[in-house]
């Protein structure tokens, strides 16, 4: 008789290998990072600056910009562009986080030759034309009256702002005015500065043929590149707040909690990693399990760490009945204030280690997930090491150690309570 | 193109089993996709399929809880449903497998329900459809659309249901029943794919899912969508910054000779930002601050659908009849064999892209087997490969008409 009772025997991750990329110079210097692996026949190229939200002087400078990369040469206009890409089935796009932008080439292998060039040409060449410019800038900010009308985009700009402050790089965000008084002299000046001549490294993934490391220095191996000028500002003491953004007519309300703290090169950093996916980081965590399996509030609830260049912060995220917005708040709480108290009991947290390691692994399949993956260990100057040292604490780090970390950075005294949505009844 | 490669059985319960090798991942994936979905909802009682998908979660037979034993497998797992299929899947590493087999098939032979679990999952449902549909701008555009464009045809409701009120009434009787008729071995198709071997999984499948009785596959039918013969239109009114149109058209199902001239005609009006609605309606005439064009792809006849934003400057009459002059465009003049090659690259580069994914091709091959063949994956291609100039005129022509079309507004309160 099958025993259906009894779990089949598993085994437990002992290590994830992640391949490291191979380091390629062109003429000019520029540093390329190649993984050269997987099944599928196709290539993405990313071109990595030094010109996120953070570096540019006000909001929408970074972003606006970014956007444009692709809005016309002095040879080719935005939809030529266009056509010259969708023709080949590649995507030209362009990224923005905080520390950094990037402009990304997703192609099938077979026509990087024909595809590299716009890529070049783009970077190289942005005209920024009065027309493009307000056609774009007066979409952006119609698009964002209609995000003003979500709780969560509501709540992810009153967090931003709790933890950091709102005029700081990390903290600000766009207000519907600031789309008009956007001048072109700041873009082509953040361009210029930024962009231009501005590429920190290239990475290079995918089914990759002998002939791409050279194919990368016939497009960008003869651009002049400049010394890298990193922004760098102060992040405040964190300043714990209650904050509430008004959406009369919510019928969910978001909630945001959370601290600022550091990102991932700080020592304390993975431990925080594991006891926020205790928290909340994974199907069966302690928020899921209470606030949506037991109470039923939610349609799902997540914890996690953030990293940015020059800092880091916890956030607890959710989306819950506006009636009910109190008491999730306070099983919030009720939960953080356990893993205070209490260790974590081993059984649970022998799942959390095996669960995390299965989705690191996860991660790193295939070469788009790991030139991702050295995207991100690049911008902290992190090596493999790193990688290693991320899978042995995730094996060993022990219950008193977590409870510790607990204690040190959990308190609800630091903690900023953002809600957005429909005003509490108390 | 790669191919996807595949070996088929089937049980003697009737399971269709398919296993796709790749053993240049450390990962498997087990991917279970049953035949049913809110089609086959009774119409008083809609949202059921996807409330049930919950419940597949709340512990089965011989296993209290489900997800505990897969993540100390260092597995994970989702599922989703729509108006014709339920799947559910898990990935973890290959040599785990066996969790994978033990837990899926434990609840194909018996769930475990509990009040409260149904209780529970009735709370979360609704906050789903709260977060989804009610709490975005927009968000109802689907609840308003089906049943404008659908009198007959069970595509009339959207799968999340038609009202709360219909999930709040869900009983433990309408459980088990739905359960017993749908969750059946031979109403489901499993794919095995990654680091695998064949002969272990038609080991691990007689082990675990033969002993499941075989049961009957549940007959199915639905009314037909009788033909429509003249222009609808809803208009409502929200607090939404942006007017907004939905113009809906009635089309083919998935496996339909016509589907793949549809599905290209779609791409040459929206897909990617050389596409026509994008470079005549957004960026040349700013009439909209974004729209996009689809096919929902579902198995019966469906709908073709374009929507899209009206920008503050624009008035609503002169952006819907931008849109109408573009599809007049193509009643008279061909299109170009290039720019048919541009949609054609990019369909097939696009495949390419997410076939990266080991769990894109398990789910591609199940919901391919479900629709009659896990074959067709890999020739599907080639009947879009056929497709002509004079295909996708003759179709604008017959289909995308106003007698054929619903069409859904919403106006911007005006104090909003």
């Amino acid at each position: 008789m099958l025993d259906r009772a009894t779990a089949p025997q598993f085994g437990t991750i002992k290590d994830v290998s992640l391949i490291e990329p191979t380091i390629h110079h062109l003429d000019n210097g520029i540093p390329v990072f190649s993984v050269n692996t997987g099944t599928q026949e196709v290539t993405k190229v990313e071109l990595v600056f030094d010109a996120g939200t953070a570096t540019a002087s006000r909001t929408l400078v970074a972003s606006t910009t970014t956007k444009l990369l692709t809005s016309g040469t002095s040879n080719k206009t935005a939809a030529e562009i266009a056509e010259s890409v969708d023709f080949f089935g590649a995507y030209l796009q362009a990224e923005t986080s905080h520390d950094d932008c990037s402009l990304n080439l997703f192609t099938l292998s077979k026509y990087l030759p024909q595809t590299l060039p716009i890529l070049a040409e783009v970077y190289t060449d942005v005209v920024f034309s009065e027309k493009e410019i307000t056609t774009h800038l007066s979409q952006s900010q119609q698009q964002m009256l209609v995000n003003r009308e979500k709780v969560s985009y509501l709540g992810a700009k009153a967090f931003a702002a709790a933890m950091f402050g709102k005029h700081h790089p990390y903290g600000r965000s766009a207000s519907v005015a600031d789309y008009d008084s956007i001048t072109r002299n700041e873009l082509v000046g953040f361009y210029q500065n930024h962009v231009k001549g501005g590429v920190k490294h290239i990475i290079v993934a995918g089914k990759l043929s002998k002939n791409t490391i050279a194919q990368l220095n016939d497009a960008f191996g003869n651009t002049k590149q400049k010394e890298p000028s990193p922004s760098s500002f102060d992040i405040g003491p964190n300043t714990p707040t209650t904050v509430h953004a008004e959406k009369a007519d919510a019928v969910q309300n978001s909630i945001k909690i959370g601290r600022v703290l550091f990102n991932r090169k700080h020592p304390d950093f993975i431990g925080l990693q594991v006891l926020t996916t205790v928290l909340g980081g994974y199907f069966g965590s302690r928020l899921m399990t209470n606030i949506r399996e037991d109470k039923g509030y939610t349609y799902g609830i997540g914890s996690g760490m953030v990293s940015m260049k020059n800092s880091g912060y916890l956030s607890i995220s959710t989306e819950v009945g506006a009636d009910v917005c109190q008491a999730a708040v306070d099983e919030i709480f009720k939960e953080i204030g356990l893993l205070r108290k209490e260790h974590i009991p081993i059984g649970e947290l022998e799942l959390v280690r095996n669960y995390m390691l299965g989705s690191i692994l996860k991660s790193v399949d295939g070469p788009f997930a790991i030139a991702d993956k050295w995207k991100t260990y690049l911008r902290y100057e992190m090596g493999i090491n790193s990688h290693h040292n991320l899978i042995h604490q995730i094996q060993t780090i022990t219950p008193e150690r977590l409870r510790d970390l607990a204690n040190t950075y959990l308190q609800r005294d630091d903690m900023a309570v953002v809600t957005a949505g429909k005003a509490m009844q108390d | 193109m790669g191919r996807i490669d595949f070996e088929r059985f089937t049980l003697d319960n009737g399971l269709r089993v398919i296993v796709h090798k790749d053993t240049s991942t450390p990962l498997a994936c087990l991917n279970i996709m049953y035949d049913v979905g809110s089609r086959d909802e009774d119409p008083d009682r809609t949202g059921f399929a996807h409330l049930f998908e919950h419940l597949m979660f709340g512990g089965s037979a011989n296993i209290p809880s489900y997800d505990a034993p897969l993540q100390m497998a260092s597995g994970s797992n989702n599922a989703f449903t729509s108006t014709d299929i339920t799947n559910y899947y898990i990935t973890l590493p290959a040599e785990n497998l066996e969790t994978a087999f033990w837990l899926e098939s434990d609840r194909m032979l018996n769930l475990a329900f509990t009040d409260k679990s149904l209780e529970v999952q009735r709370n979360v449902v609704i906050e789903e459809f709260r977060q989804r549909y009610l709490n975005q701008p927009y968000g109802d555009a689907w609840l308003l659309m089906r049943p404008l464009a659908f009198k007959e045809h069970p595509y009339n409701w959207a799968t999340i249901g038609k009202e709360e009120k219909h999930i709040e009434e869900a009983t433990m009787a309408d459980v088990r029943a739905f359960f017993n008729t749908h969750y059946k071995p031979k109403n489901a198709v499993m794919v095995v794919a990654g680091n695998v071997e064949v002969v272990a999984i038609k080991e691990l499948s007689e082990k675990w899912f033969a002993p499941i009785i075989k049961g009957e596959k549940p007959k199915r039918n639905l009314k037909p969508e009788p033909k429509q013969t003249e222009p609808r239109r809803l208009q409502v009114t929200r607090p939404v910054p942006l007017d907004a149109i939905y113009i809906s058209f009635h089309m083919c199902g998935k496996t339909d000779d016509d589907y793949p001239a549809w599905d290209l005609l779609s791409d040459i009006l929206g897909r990617g930002d050389s596409s026509r609605l994008y470079q005549k309606l957004v960026k040349e005439k700013r009439l909209f601050t974004a729209i996009g064009v689809f096919t929902m792809g579902e198995r019966d006849p469906s709908l073709f659908s374009i929507a899209g934003h009206i920008s503050q400057d624009a008035s609503l009459e002169e952006a819907e009849a931008a849109i109408w002059e573009e599809i007049d465009h193509l009643k008279t003049e061909l299109v170009a064999e290039s720019e048919l090659e541009k949609v054609k690259n990019q369909l097939n580069a696009n495949n390419e892209f997410a076939e990266m994914e080991l769990l894109n091709r398990a789910i591609g091959l199940a919901y391919h087997e479900i629709n009659g063949d896990a074959e067709t994956i890999n020739t599907e291609m080639e009947e879009y490969m056929k497709v002509t100039p004079e295909d996708l005129k003759q179709l604008v022509n017959a289909s995308v008409t106003k007698d054929n079309s619903s069409t859904l507004i919403y106006k911007r309160e005006t104090n909003a």
